[in-house]
């Protein structure tokens, strides 16, 4: 019994400890996604937060047509497909953790690994031969950020934020379509 | 100890078990049209989104006699005698309905929702064949029973017929199995 119970609640804490989450992004569609991806603060709480810089050659962060990436960690964001970096932290609780960080920076493992989720992708959709803006997204979790969705449809695209609970844990898919 | 390897045994089924396979649905009755919508959801680790729900036609209707098949989201719209044109998707919890083509690149087989999700139940409303007369008491909910997302019995009886829910496992493949009676 005693091991029933360790085992439910080695469960519900797999299922509570939801900033773990690693991000799956697939951008399904034939326009570029190009914007800021967040992280935020579980139920929007006051408290760091951050964005992802420009990942090379582009000059903001963006995710290519047909292109597709995992990002496990804040802190190993850098070494995948479409690399993050370094990270744009702010906080109006101690701004002096305002600041651009490596993604392998300690702070990032100390401090915004533990207390930040996925938060939403505030984005444009790009034409990438004509460079005009089909559709404009402002997709994510609305409990992190207010004013996002997590399921929208623009013109000629969609776009689908939403987590999946398995028995190893939860996954956030950021889906664009 | 047996409990403890039980339980782990039941999470191993669970994971092993998210493949939606196919949905049969069997009016083997001779005089009452099946009115119905049907579900399918997430049903590991705890969480029950994404769930999907036939919105086109609202309900879908397998006339006495008739057997309708869904094997998948997409291929079911050219495959099944009484195909379902639009999903309504319910990515999370207070997450807005978004209703999607049958041909939406979302559905697609394999993709995220679709490996995810499984048949789960279905709300069903007999009439009296060719009619838009109900069979005030012969419905119900009827599913998979799977606390906490899916509360549904898996039998409905009642004075005029009965309905059951059931998978069938062949190999990798599962069918799910609706028969009304």
């Amino acid at each position: 019994m005693k091991k029933i119970s360790l085992l439910l609640s080695a469960l519900a804490g797999v299922l509570s400890f939801a900033q773990s989450s690693a991000l799956f992004v697939e951008n399904y569609s034939i326009y570029n996604a190009v914007g800021r991806l967040r992280t935020g603060m579980p139920g929007g709480a006051a408290g760091p937060y951050m964005f992802a810089a420009p990942n090379p050659p582009f000059g903001s962060y963006t995710v290519p047509a047909g292109n597709s990436t995992q990002y496990n960690t804040f802190d190993t964001s850098g070494t995948v497909a479409l690399p993050i970096v370094k990270w744009y932290v702010g906080d109006a609780t101690n701004p002096a953790n305002n600041g651009t960080f490596a993604y392998n920076d300690p702070f990032i493992t100390s401090v915004m690994n533990p207390s930040n989720e996925w938060g939403g992708f505030h984005f444009w959709l790009v034409d990438p031969s004509t460079n005009n803006t089909v559709d404009s997204y402002e997709l994510g979790d609305p409990t992190i950020y207010p004013g996002f969705s997590p399921s929208l449809t623009g013109s000629v695209s969609s776009a689908d934020w939403f987590i999946i609970s398995t028995p190893t844990g939860a996954i956030t898919y950021m889906l664009i379509f | 100890m047996k409990k403890f390897l039980l339980l782990l045994g039941i999470c191993a089924v669970s994971s092993a078990y998210a493949q939606g396979g196919t949905l049969i649905i069997q009016n083997l009755t001779t005089n009452y049209d099946f009115h119905g919508n049907i579900y399918a959801n997430n049903n590991t680790g705890g969480g029950c989104y994404p769930i999907v729900t036939s919105k086109d036609p609202d309900p879908i209707i397998v006339p006495a006699g008739a057997t309708a098949k869904y094997e998948n989201y997409r291929d079911q719209y050219s495959s099944s005698g009484f195909p379902v044109s639009t999903w309504n998707v319910y990515l999370g919890a207070g997450s807005p309905v978004s209703p999607r083509p049958w041909n939406h690149g979302s559905l697609v087989p394999g993709g995220i929702i679709s490996n995810n999700t499984k048949w789960s139940m279905s709300k069903f409303q007999m009439y009296h064949a060719g009619t838009s007369v109900p069979e005030t008491y012969f419905n119900g909910d009827i599913g998979g029973t799977a606390a906490p997302c899916n509360t549904a019995p898996d039998v409905v009886t009642t004075a005029w017929g009965s309905a059951k829910w059931f998978t069938i496992t062949s190999g990798t493949d599962v069918y799910t199995y609706l028969i009304i009676q």
